[in-house]
């Protein structure tokens, strides 16, 4: 096969990797650290909002839910380093602030996409966790003379949190794969880096075997490090 | 004066209701019972005087106050009024002296230093000092009910309410755990015990209500109750318990 024989990894390998290992791979793992721990108080405080009595609070929240799971992670990035800045501008122009003008960095566009749409994810996870409390919880920490509230915050979101890491797990490797998707705003990151380097070598087939290499090795050990913690986790338990 | 005295009390869930019109008062130092068959009304009662249900009509007063009053402190009443469930419902993610000094150390804001050593007298007074450092996935059923009720007297109650104490425990771990309850009778504890320990409410009650469909039908005490029933549904209800 002629496809094979001109193959050049040792050259894509040279050249591509280290541009990968380095700019490429601080990006993703500064948006996924970020990203993931926005998700996570975002997350918390939807669910949060999710379990209180307040209808109009649930009614905010759950709309809000829709908006974000009807739409692709991508079309959220896409408007929000497109879209979201231009209105910006305009109401601050429109305020009177002619001089104002809001540029949003595209990793920074990125971060806030996953951070929104992971944490309405988590969100759900999280309140799932909370409902699965048994009501004695409650119940034994009000009797104690704990406010609903301190009942809540101290007694049952605990419970309900250390229930949720290992999908919290799971999540944090669907965000790095998901940071691809930043490409499409021209973040320099895996996939953008090495379709950069196609563009100039035309070293196809093994630059995107490269990439695929990577993000393997980023995630198995990753996916088992959830596994693990998942099972100490559970040993304490029931 | 009684230190807990309910009037006219009313509960409906929905159209459901429970508790039709219940009055009871219950002195300092006393010991009741509330017995009766399940649907009754017993444990919405208990769950009542602890605000865990809010009533629907009628009143409780606690010291000369009306706990159903609008604005009335709730916190601070049932710091004063303990609980035991028959779930026991110890927190799982701490361990048995974490569970017994949480409430006073963050509640009453006790040092911790105090907490620990209040609870670690009252784990050796319900037998599970050398349970301390464990938690509570680890117990048996009546040593987890014997450090909640160590967890409520850490608040050091007034009052100490039991929801059917025994009754999710294998019958060999009952005795424990009415061993501790009886050694709080004797100190003077001010106790309501929902209980189907007929055995226990002679010994240790000094009064026994017996509610049947949301009403407190029979008022008297447990030697009188059980020798001598007045009410036909007391009587039903108790030769069918004491001849089983």
């Amino acid at each position: 096969m002629k496809v094979f024989e001109n193959l050049n990894f040792p050259k894509a390998i040279h050249d591509l990797l280290p541009k990968l290992l380095g700019n490429a791979l601080q990006i993703v793992v500064l948006a996924t650290i970020i990203g993931f721990i926005f998700a996570i108080i975002i997350g918390f405080l939807l669910a949060l909002g999710r379990v209180s009595k307040s209808k109009i609070l649930n009614r905010i929240i759950i709309i809000f839910q829709e908006f974000i799971r009807g739409t692709p992670l991508l079309v959220q990035m896409v408007y929000i380093y497109y879209v979201v800045p231009v209105f910006i501008n305009m109401m601050a122009s429109l305020m009177g602030y002619t001089d104002f003008s809001l540029n949003i960095k595209s990793t920074t566009a990125g971060i806030i996409g996953l951070s929104i749409n992971y944490g309405t994810y988590i969100s759900e996870v999280i309140r799932s966790a909370i409902i699965s409390i048994d009501d004695g919880q409650m119940e034994a920490a009000l009797a104690l003379g704990f406010s609903p509230r301190q009942a809540m915050l101290r007694i049952v979101i605990p419970q309900a949190f250390r229930n949720s890491i290992p999908v919290f797990g799971n999540y944090l490797v669907m965000m790095v794969k998901d940071t691809s998707l930043m490409a499409y705003i021209t973040a320099q990151e895996f996939l953008m880096t090495t379709k950069a380097y196609t563009a100039q070598t035309f070293l196809t087939i093994e630059s995107y075997t490269i990439l695929a290499g990577v993000y393997l090795a980023i995630c198995i050990p990753l996916g088992l490090l959830v596994r693990l913690m998942e099972r100490k986790l559970n040993k304490g338990r029931r | 004066m009684p230190l807990l005295e309910v009037k006219g009390l009313q509960k409906s869930f929905g159209d459901l209701q429970v508790l039709k019109d219940i009055n009871i008062t219950i002195t300092q130092g006393e010991v009741l019972v509330i017995i009766g068959p399940s649907g009754s009304g017993k444990s919405t009662l208990l769950r009542c005087l602890n605000l865990l249900e809010i009533p629907t009509g009628g009143e409780i007063i606690y010291n000369g106050n009306n706990i159903l009053k609008h604005k009335f402190d709730i916190k601070n009443y049932r710091q004063d009024v303990g609980m035991c469930f028959q779930r026991f419902n110890l927190f799982p993610f701490m361990t048995v002296l974490e569970n017994v000094t949480y409430a006073p150390i963050h509640v009453l804001k006790k040092k911790k230093a105090e907490a620990q050593k209040k609870g670690m007298e009252l784990l050796e007074k319900v037998g599970l000092a050398d349970k301390a450092k464990v938690y509570p996935n680890t117990l048996s059923g009546g040593q987890q009910q014997r450090v909640a009720i160590a967890r409520a007297l850490a608040m050091e109650p007034k009052m100490m309410l039991f929801d059917e104490p025994t009754s999710a425990l294998d019958p060999e771990l009952v005795g424990e755990v009415l061993n501790v309850m009886r050694e709080l009778a004797n100190e003077g504890m001010t106790m309501a015990v929902v209980t189907h320990e007929m055995g226990f409410a002679n010994e240790v009650a000094d009064r026994a209500i017996f509610m049947d469909n949301g009403y407190v039908v029979e008022d008297s005490t447990p030697t009188e109750m059980f020798t001598n029933p007045k009410n036909d549904r007391t009587k039903e209800f108790l030769s069918r318990v004491l001849n089983k």
